[in-house]
């Protein structure tokens, strides 16, 4: 009896304190519910949200980057975008330089002399080619030439050969007349004429955001629509100069033209032959 | 001989102590009710930002298509802005050479002839040798280059040699800063 009365009665103290014991277990559970559903919630719904307002940054930028383009694809003015090749070609532009210099001195009547070049790798596709500065934007042909005749003819292929394209800029200019002797004495003149092509590499990548034209470089679109579009077609196949059949071989297979040579051979040979007889 | 009932005491401690439990058990019911429901609401709320996340995700990776769908157009106008920087750089870098040249061989009417002219663009100005038959007409070139009109429009002009050639003529040198379009 005395043993048992040490013994602490649970079932008594809960018939009698029922309350107690449920609030302490409430107290408990609501510890563990601030614990480990509350509090260590907080670091995670922080992280979501600084994700969440990372992507929301990235989506606006991505919803304004397809804005812009679509607008770009339905802009009417979008065949700018290929027109601008011809004023600044991503190739060297020999060919139309040529032909711009015909058609100009064509139509101030001028007369082009010692005319001298230094092309490099003709034709070469500028935007492959690793330049040895990155930051090359573009690169440049220098023409030296003359050109000859009445002083304001001159000017006036000097004031017409910038006006087209391929954009070119003369750098040098010396122009001589020997009014000495002649007061009707035409000039000569030496030029450089520096025609420009473009050399950077383009990169992109999808997060990149398009750059804005400035207002600056707006004029600049009106001011090259009013350069003249050089005339030169685009060749695809080698022109033949209609110099007709030189060696008359057009059509004939080996064989035909191997006979052909034995039978000419052999009456050659019958030709010399009586007369050696008759020797 | 008193008699005292220790009962009646009990009676009344344990019924104090019944409303303090109850009074506490009712705290840690309202505690439990209101964490439970803020626990509910937190675990809403991450599901809602999921949710959110999720729903962003799949509006990049429509907006990545479509961007992907217009890669010409985007590079197009690339290149286009790209050249238009260069052809901006390279019209700064020209100069007013043309019109330069058209004002001199027409200011001085038949006083003057231009004999001769040199430019170079990365010295930037342009050298004008003027011819004048005679001395009236060489005094009157002196006074339209000192002109105010002549000076408005180019004010750095240098007169650097004058000559006498065997003929009679005066050959004056000029020199002629041009401005760039910078």
């Amino acid at each position: 009896m005395i043993e048992k009365k040490g013994e602490f009665n649970y079932k008594l103290f809960w018939n009698t304190r029922k309350e107690l014991v449920l609030a302490i277990l409430f107290f408990v559970i609501s510890a563990m519910i601030l614990f480990i559903g509350i509090i260590s919630q907080i670091a995670p719904i922080r992280a979501d949200l600084d994700q969440l307002k990372s992507h929301q940054a990235e989506l606006d930028k991505f919803a304004e980057k397809s804005a812009q383009l679509q607008q770009l694809a339905a802009d009417p003015n979008s065949n700018q975008f290929s027109a601008i090749d011809e004023v600044l070609p991503s190739h060297k532009p020999l060919l139309e330089i040529l032909s711009n210099l015909n058609a100009v001195a064509n139509n101030s009547e001028v007369i082009i002399k010692n005319f001298s070049l230094n092309p490099g790798e003709i034709a070469t596709d500028t935007t492959k080619v690793k330049k040895s500065s990155s930051d090359q934007k573009y690169d440049y042909l220098d023409l030296d030439f003359s050109v000859s005749g009445a002083l304001w003819k001159i000017q006036n292929f000097i004031n017409l050969i910038e006006q087209v394209t391929p954009i070119s800029t003369i750098t040098n200019i010396s122009i001589s007349r020997n009014i000495d002797e002649d007061k009707n004495a035409q000039a000569q003149a030496d030029l450089v004429l520096r025609t420009f092509y473009f050399t950077q590499p383009i990169k992109t990548t999808i997060t990149s955001p398009l750059p804005i034209i400035a207002a600056s470089e707006r004029k600049i679109i009106s001011s090259i629509n009013e350069l003249s579009p050089n005339n030169l077609e685009k060749q695809e196949n080698v022109i033949s100069g209609d110099r007709g059949n030189l060696f008359g071989i057009q059509n004939k297979t080996v064989e035909e033209l191997e006979q052909e040579l034995i039978q000419a051979t052999e009456s050659a040979e019958t030709a010399t032959e009586p007369t050696q007889i008759e020797q | 001989m008193i008699n005292i009932n220790f009962l009646t005491n009990r009676v009344n401690q344990k019924g104090k102590q019944k409303e303090k439990d109850v009074k506490i058990f009712r705290i840690s019911t309202y505690v439990l009710i209101s964490l439970i429901v803020l626990m509910v609401a937190v675990f809403a709320f991450k599901l809602w930002n999921n949710l959110q996340i999720s729903n962003t995700d799949k509006k990049i990776k429509e907006y990545k298509a479509s961007i992907l769908g217009q890669e010409t157009t985007e590079i197009g106008y690339l290149i286009f802005v790209n050249k238009i920087k260069v052809i901006s750089e390279i019209y700064k870098k020209r100069s007013n050479k043309q019109e330069a040249m058209n004002y001199f061989a027409d200011v001085f009417g038949d006083k003057a002839e231009i004999a001769g002219m040199s430019y170079q663009e990365d010295q930037g100005g342009l050298i004008l040798q003027i011819d004048s038959s005679n001395v009236f007409d060489l005094q009157e070139v002196n006074n339209t280059l000192d002109s105010q009109a002549l000076r408005q429009e180019y004010e750095k002009l240098e007169k650097s040699v004058l000559t006498r050639t065997d003929t009679g003529n005066y050959k004056l040198t000029l020199k002629l800063e041009l401005k760039t379009n910078d």
